[in-house]
């Protein structure tokens, strides 16, 4: 990277915030997947004033921008090949909690959950809880509209996003959307969150809190097979219930899970259904019982039952840890994102089946059943010659499958490099021409992430393995 | 140089209805020179392509209960009405979504979803003339926001027909879904400027299992307004939480407590499975007892016809030239504009009914002139401006809604532009470069 580049991002936010040692730069190669590139520079500002300026510096030199968070995301978003990358670790301030209008004002680089455990003394908390909540940041949810088990009942970040602070290509901060929903014009802010760093960087985001339920419960069901399993979340569903999560596990899931932090799952057992519901109290007996009824209905051959937080996180504890613990079946695995609607769930987990002999490759699930986003992880050794190709085209195989059932290519990862030459399954070129239209109102220049989510044109290639190792003593965050 | 009248007609017959007498399609005082009731979508899309080929300006339109939102257009050429696009695409209750394209009144999606025991949580005035599409673009939200958000938080798949006639989609049929840009957020509420809406695919939620309406009287709108934003506080979780003062009270088809002039009604809906229910009136009623010594009754009136009246307030299809404004901001800048604003608008001869939503800073006024009198366009705009002003001090906007188009001469009904402005202009630059869609009616003059 060009020495009076590098002169001026180091006056502008200290000697020691712009890194270009290969060795520091070593951890800003890849995000959590597996796509990796050097950046040509870390550049870590501290103020909306630095961020202006580090992008008008960019700008001038025509040299791209990469915003990045906490580097959890799964989708190669935040992966920088040459270019600045923009780390907004440094801006992790709260800088308001409003009780009376239930909102949250926070920088970017504060971590998902530290809004909920400063919104807490009020009784108040932040619903989108991706399971990487105690990592991630708000400013990276934004960029990918993150979602999470809870995300059945309380929408994704999009729904509790109210606007944001966002410098543009020109170096100018301005506000996207604010305290009401329908101030004049195009909301902006819908837009902006979910546009994985392509129109500019947020600096400020402002959050919607809601009030903690007076009443939580878990039920945790065991089925012996699939289809008891998925009849059951049928039967919640269309029974008019809405729980706070609906989860499940397949069979191997469980078995690696048993293998490494057991949880007392029994090992012939062929599904795990975890259902959560919250509210009033009275709603959480009235749900609850229903809950209840309607699993044993469908099979379940035991249900067990949390309202405690220790036996609340006892029981989610297994779900969480899923995938990580996938690692004492093989050393990695693709993690498939996409969605169906909750009627296809069935047929879809048939096709996952069938993908699994066909390219005689293992398959665990591990999904968000009540919403249909299925992650279907294909289990793999890149150390045997071909598996690595085999998997990868496994997983656009179950894509492919999504997609004709009438689904889509991700529910809460997003596009970013990984799946970016999936896209025209799903959508032609007059609709990606309408987001290439969205995304020139905001950075005519392209100056933001460039080369992710569009196609290349280019057949797709190896991007999304990702070594199991990785995420051995964290929770699967998915 | 633009054709002659009947040479603009005659460019769109074969595309489906093209009434002759246009004036039932006025738009703020001007009839267009030519209407087209597209009989399908790629008609419509046909018909935009010409359109744009001879510079005509397009104003979409549903149902037409909503034309007078916005600014006057700079063009009234072409009115594209989508109301025969009506088709109910695919609905699984199951998966509790629903596809249908624009046209479809929002009664008959609404019978549709009833049938199943859903429904979509919108507010929406006139529903038996107001189409989906219309509804959409317009994004106007009602009492039920609270609990339920707004048609943003609703649509996750959108079809749009564009300036240049390209048909195109975006998001999908699941309620879980980042493929691509949200590009449904940017549609909804744009109205009709970025493109047609032909078709949508919302999210739907089961009907409540009980509702009720439960009311109180308070001697002043700020007092009703401490109790709504105290039961907000206490986290009760109704469905939707309003005051109302006395010139919107013969709006509401229900049996009220008799007002005097100040006075205002606080109407609750409670909602959810019996026992929730119970439980919410059982805490409603000791927290306004115990904290404001005030009685609080059940309704017994149908409470979903109660709402709708009040969701109908001013949008009624009366030919009177209606004026009613929102003004949002803070929760106590409301409380303490509200008297002005009630004020200023009796001084100019009106009736004036108010609901106001305290726990997030909604107020909606509608005025409606006494028979007879003349209301000075210039002085309704001096005294909007005025307001503007207080309002911005707490970050806070006015959107006039509806009003006459000799007030619109004088008068920018969406306000100062916001900030973003300029990323506003670039986007419906790409998207209609020509500037066809709805000319000149949106912030900014966009």
């Amino acid at each position: 990277m060009n020495e009076h580049l590098i002169l001026a991002l180091r006056a502008t936010v200290g000697e020691q915030y712009v890194v270009i040692e290969r060795n520091d730069l070593w951890v800003y190669r890849h995000d959590g997947s597996v796509d990796h590139a050097w950046p040509g520079a870390v550049v870590l500002p501290v103020t909306t004033e630095q961020v202006s300026k580090v992008v008008q510096l960019a700008t001038a030199a025509n040299v791209p921008v990469v915003a990045r968070g906490a580097g959890t995301g799964l989708s190669g978003g935040a992966v920088a090949n040459g270019t600045i990358l923009l780390s907004l670790n440094r801006m992790r301030r709260i800088l308001d909690v409003s009780a009376a209008n239930r909102t949250a004002l926070v920088e970017p680089g504060v971590v998902n959950i530290d809004i909920s455990k400063a919104a807490h003394q009020y009784g108040l908390y932040y619903a989108p809880d991706p399971s990487s909540q105690k990592a991630c940041t708000i400013g990276g949810n934004v960029a990918e509209n993150a979602g999470g088990p809870h995300c059945l009942r309380y929408g994704m970040t999009n729904n509790h996003v109210l606007g944001m602070e966002v410098v543009l290509e020109d170096g100018s901060a301005v506000w996207l959307g604010g305290s009401h929903r329908d101030a004049p014009g195009y909301d902006l802010a819908g837009a902006f969150v979910g546009s994985e760093g392509m129109f500019g960087v947020a600096t400020k985001i402002l959050v919607r809190l809601l009030k903690e339920p007076e009443a939580v419960r878990t039920y945790l069901a065991i089925f012996n097979s699939m289809e008891q399993a998925s009849s059951a979340v049928s039967g919640i569903i269309g029974g008019g219930i809405v729980p706070a999560a609906l989860e499940m596990m397949d069979a191997l899931a469980i078995r690696a899970v048993e293998n490494t932090r057991p949880m007392g799952y029994p090992l012939d057992a062929e599904a795990v259904l975890l259902v959560e519901v919250d509210g009033l109290r009275e709603e959480v007996d009235e749900d609850g019982v229903d809950v209840l009824r309607i699993c044993r209905e469908a099979g379940a051959r035991d249900v067990r039952v949390a309202e405690s937080e220790e036996e609340r996180e006892r029981l989610w504890a297994g779900r969480k840890g899923a995938l990580g613990a996938l690692g004492t079946i093989a050393p990695n695995y693709v993690l498939v994102d996409g969605v169906v609607p909750r009627t296809r769930i069935g047929e879809a987990l048939r096709r996952v089946s069938e993908i699994s002999k066909e390219y005689g490759l293992p398959i665990a699930n591990v999904f968000h059943a009540g919403d249909g986003n299925l992650h279907p992880c294909i289990v793999f050794d890149e150390r045997k010659p071909g598996e690595t190709g085999r998997a990868l085209a496994a997983g656009g195989a179950i894509l492919k499958a999504c997609v004709d059932l009438g689904g889509a290519l991700s529910g809460e990862h997003g596009i970013g490099l990984e799946k970016q030459e999936y896209m025209p399954l799903l959508f032609n070129s007059d609709d990606l021409r309408t987001m290439g239209w969205l995304c020139a109102g905001f950075a005519p220049r392209g100056l933001f992430n460039p080369g992710k989510v569009f196609p290349r044109g280019a057949p797709a290639k190896p991007t999304n393995v990702r070594p199991i190792t990785a995420s051995k003593n964290g929770d699967a965050w998915i | 140089m633009q054709p002659r009248i009947d040479v603009i007609a005659s460019l769109f017959s074969g595309l489906g209805e093209t009434p002759t007498r246009t004036a039932p399609y006025t738009v703020d005082g001007t009839a267009p020179r030519a209407v087209v009731i597209p009989k399908n979508v790629p008609t419509l899309q046909e018909a935009l392509k010409i359109a744009k080929a001879n510079n005509l300006g397009v104003l979409p339109r549903g149902g037409g209960t909503m034309m007078g939102i916005g600014n006057r257009p700079t063009r009234t050429d072409l009115v594209l009405c989508t109301k025969n696009l009506d088709t109910l695409v695919e609905y699984e209750p199951a998966d509790m979504t629903v596809t249908a394209q624009a046209g479809i009144s929002m009664k008959r999606l609404r019978e549709t979803l009833a049938d199943h025991s859903q429904f979509l949580p919108l507010d929406v005035p006139l529903p038996d003339r107001a189409t989906l599409g219309g509804v959409l673009a317009a994004n106007i939200a009602g009492a039920h926001r609270e609990a339920y958000g707004t048609a943003r938080d609703w649509v996750i798949g959108i079809k749009m027909a564009h300036a240049d006639g390209s048909l195109t989609k975006a998001g999908g049929k699941v309620v879980k879904n980042v493929t691509g840009y949200e590009m449904t957020k940017l549609y909804v509420g744009s109205l009709g400027t970025l493109g047609v809406i032909t078709e949508a695919t919302l999210k739907v939620l089961p009907i409540p299992a009980v509702r009720r309406t439960l009311v109180a009287r308070f001697p002043s709108m700020a007092d009703a307004c401490s109790a709504a934003m105290e039961i907000h506080r206490a986290g009760i979780g109704t469905l939707a939480c309003v005051a109302v003062d006395i010139g919107a009270r013969p709006r509401i088809k229900a049996q009220m407590p008799v007002l005097t002039l100040d006075d205002a009604l606080l109407l609750v809906e409670i909602g959810g499975r019996k026992a929730a229910v119970e439980r919410r009136q059982s805490d409603l009623v000791s927290l306004l007892r115990n904290q404001f010594s005030v009685p609080c009754d059940l309704v017994a009136s149908d409470t979903t016809a109660l709402w709708q009246s009040l969701t109908d307030m001013g949008w009624s299809t009366e030919n009177s030239p209606v004026f009613s404004m929102r003004l949002l901001n803070t929760p106590t800048a409301v409380v303490e504009m509200y008297p002005q604003i009630r004020e200023a608008l009796r001084l100019e001869s009106f009736t004036v009914g108010s609901i106001m939503q305290a726990s997030i800073g909604v107020l909606r006024v509608v005025a409606w002139p006494q028979p007879g009198t003349a209301i000075a366009p210039k002085d309704m705009a001096d005294w909007v401006t005025a307001f503007r002003a207080a309002a911005a001090r707490t970050g806070g906007h006015i959107i006039v809604e509806q009003c006459s188009p000799q007030i619109k001469q004088a008068l920018a009904v969406w306000g100062e532009p916001p900030e973003s402005i300029s990323v506003m202009r670039r986007i419906k630059e790409q998207f209609d470069p020509t500037g066809i869609l709805n000319p000149g009616r949106f912030v900014g003059g966009i």
